[in-house]
């Protein structure tokens, strides 16, 4: 096996650890060892892990409340993850978080955030700080495409762009009907990923191999610039295709709503939807 | 040395910025135009543009950038021009700041300072003149000051700036031109505290931020009639100092409450309650409050005045709260 081959495997060992715990939550969910609301990564393993192959370990992560994925693709262990979710004071957020809100401040995972665009802020705030402290950091920003009606993915988009700062911006078009209504009955024009891509939005931008929908810019004034930095990862391009490009080939799976919280997808004895 | 208010703020605000390379300054006009009540007027020249931040009219989003930012290593300062435009922000202030280190059990900090102006007075109508401290003050993971005399505005904002998690500052729009006495070398007093800024007893007075000037005038009427009204600066509205509080009801044995929000749900409420709840038997009167009419706050000099609380009101207060004399 090359280089390559072992980073594909690697890649998908994640992909594949990111979808048995899934389905272990589900069950435990039905069981009602896990309560509250549970929103599962099911098919989205490959954005978590390929994106995150991008990141290195001083470059910060702020996510959803559909997190597990990108927690466990961070480097999380799923035993902390899991005992979170069970409440217990072993748990990654000592159970005060639960499944919305798993937190990892060592490994800069910091945290799923259940209102929907509201990580957004505090992601250009995190790249603001690695900006005025001249640290070559990035800061990843998980959202699912409703996040893109909310004012503050606008305005997150533009004062990151404004202050150029180094904000890596991954939105997801998971199913055509996040809510319980269709996007087409809330939005202006057809669904889809490609019109995130409006004035302000992020570019699918091809940056050094990695494929990532980017907002602001890698670089500024302070920041040495990512290509001197020295990477202990294969620099070669995941086979995840970019965020965008994935939203866009699996929005199909719109039927099949994989969030437990819904009551849907297992029949879960009791109905906690958010919507 | 005399100082206004306003200068005091922005002594503050230049002080942290020389002790501490991760203060820095944001919020909307804060830089070229020196802050919509210049209390950061001549920063910008003298700390530069990445310290002093003017940003975009996106209260929720530059908000959540100055948490982004405490939460990465930085002490942000970020000026919100007005509480009522703090709505806009509300989400990232209850839904963030206040919850990231209980939720992240212990992990997260939040070390930022929100200031904003507060109250009426100013006749600027129902959009721009609320005092609605209250809600912050309402919520855990968030502590909340009013400074009310020139002094404590520059002392406790430099101790905002010192504490680990997210405070909010509420600075009356009508203090900002008043006068007093700044020294800026003398030790500060804890800002957590609620102070007695006049010593009487025959009442207690409790008021805070741009109600506390209103108090003290009605105190000097009320000892012009032979009564000794004493005043507490409540100064931190979360939590609150009730042993201060509640230190003075035992003396006097009657209060009145001075809140320039509306009565209903108000801090005022929250004060009454727990003087009842724990010295009942201290008092000798129902506990009065003297608030703003349930109503917008008109724009009309005439109705604007009839809104607010005013020295009269609060005189009548007390004078109730006294009963007829024996
Ligand atoms: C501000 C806010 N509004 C509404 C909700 C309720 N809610 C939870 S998930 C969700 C759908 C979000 O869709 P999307 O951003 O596409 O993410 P997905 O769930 O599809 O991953 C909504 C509306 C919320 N959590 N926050």
């Amino acid at each position: 096996m090359n280089d390559a081959q072992r980073h594909e495997l690697e890649l998908y060992r994640k992909m594949l650890l990111i979808r048995r715990f899934e389905d272990t939550c589900a069950e435990l969910y039905a069981a009602e060892k896990i309560r509250g609301f549970l929103h599962l990564y099911n098919g989205e393993e490959a954005v978590a892990v390929g994106s995150m192959c991008a990141l290195e370990p001083e470059d910060a992560v702020v996510a959803t409340y559909r997190e597990h994925g990108h927690a466990l693709a961070r480097g999380l262990p799923p035993g902390a993850i899991m005992a979170e979710m069970f409440g217990r004071a072993n748990g990654c957020a000592r159970g005060r978080g639960g499944s919305m809100h798993l937190v990892d401040v060592a490994r800069r995972f910091y945290g799923g955030f259940a209102i929907v665009g509201g990580g957004l802020p505090l992601a250009v705030g995190l790249a603001l700080a690695d900006k005025l402290r001249g640290l070559a950091r990035v800061t990843a920003v998980y959202f699912g495409d409703g996040a893109t009606e909310e004012g503050e993915f606008h305005e997150s988009l533009n004062l990151a762009a404004l202050w150029k700062l180094p904000v890596l911006s991954i939105g997801f078009e998971r199913t055509r009907c996040t809510t319980q209504t269709a996007t087409a009955r809330r939005r202006r024009s057809r669904a889809g990923s490609s019109e995130i891509r409006s004035p302000l939005s992020p570019r699918a931008s091809s940056r050094k191999g990695r494929s990532t929908a980017q907002c602001g810019s890698s670089s500024s004034e302070r920041c040495p610039s990512r290509s001197q930095r020295p990477s202990a990862r294969p620099r070669r391009a995941p086979s995840s295709p970019s965020a965008t490009s994935l939203g866009m080939s699996t929005h199909a799976r719109c039927d099949d709503a994989r969030d437990v919280s819904r009551g849907r997808a297992l029949g879960a004895p009791h109905r906690v939807s958010p919507r | 040395m005399r100082a206004t208010y306003r200068e005091a703020v922005r002594s503050a605000l230049r002080t942290a910025c020389r002790r501490d390379e991760r203060v820095f300054l944001l919020g909307e006009d804060v830089g070229r135009y020196g802050g919509a009540y210049a209390c950061s007027l001549g920063l910008l020249e003298e700390f530069g543009e990445a310290r002093v931040r003017d940003t975009p009219l996106a209260e929720s989003t530059f908000v959540g950038a100055a948490i982004g930012a405490a939460i990465g290593g930085m002490r942000p300062i970020v000026e919100i021009m007005t509480v009522n435009f703090s709505l806009l922000a509300l989400d990232q202030i209850v839904n963030n700041a206040a919850t990231l280190r209980h939720m992240s059990g212990g992990q997260i900090s939040v070390p930022v300072v929100i200031r904003m102006a507060t109250g009426g007075g100013r006749q600027l109508a129902a959009q721009h003149s609320h005092s609605l401290e209250g809600w912050y003050a309402h919520v855990p993971g968030l502590r909340v000051l009013a400074p009310g005399t020139v002094q404590d505005a520059r002392d406790m904002l430099l101790a905002a700036i010192e504490e680990p998690d997210p405070v909010v500052v509420v600075e009356h729009q009508f203090l900002y031109p008043m006068e007093g006495d700044l020294d800026e070398t003398a030790p500060p007093v804890s800002p957590w505290r609620a102070l007695v800024r006049r010593a009487g007893k025959d009442l207690t007075i409790v008021a805070w931020g741009g109600s506390l000037p209103k108090a003290l005038a009605a105190a000097d009427v009320l000892a012009r009639e032979g009564v000794d009204a004493e005043v507490i600066d409540l100064r931190c509205l979360r939590p609150i100092d009730f042993p201060t509080v509640l230190a003075s009801v035992a003396r006097t044995h009657r209060l009145v409450v001075v809140d320039e929000a509306w009565r209903t749900g108000s801090l005022a409420g929250e004060v009454v309650a727990r003087v009842a709840e724990d010295a009942l038997y201290d008092l000798d009167a129902p506990p009065m409050r003297v608030c703003s009419a349930e109503v917008p706050i008109p724009y009309a000099k005439h109705l604007e005045d009839a809104a607010l609380p005013q020295v009269r009101q609060i005189v009548e207060a007390a004078r109730r709260a006294r009963g007829p004399r024996a």
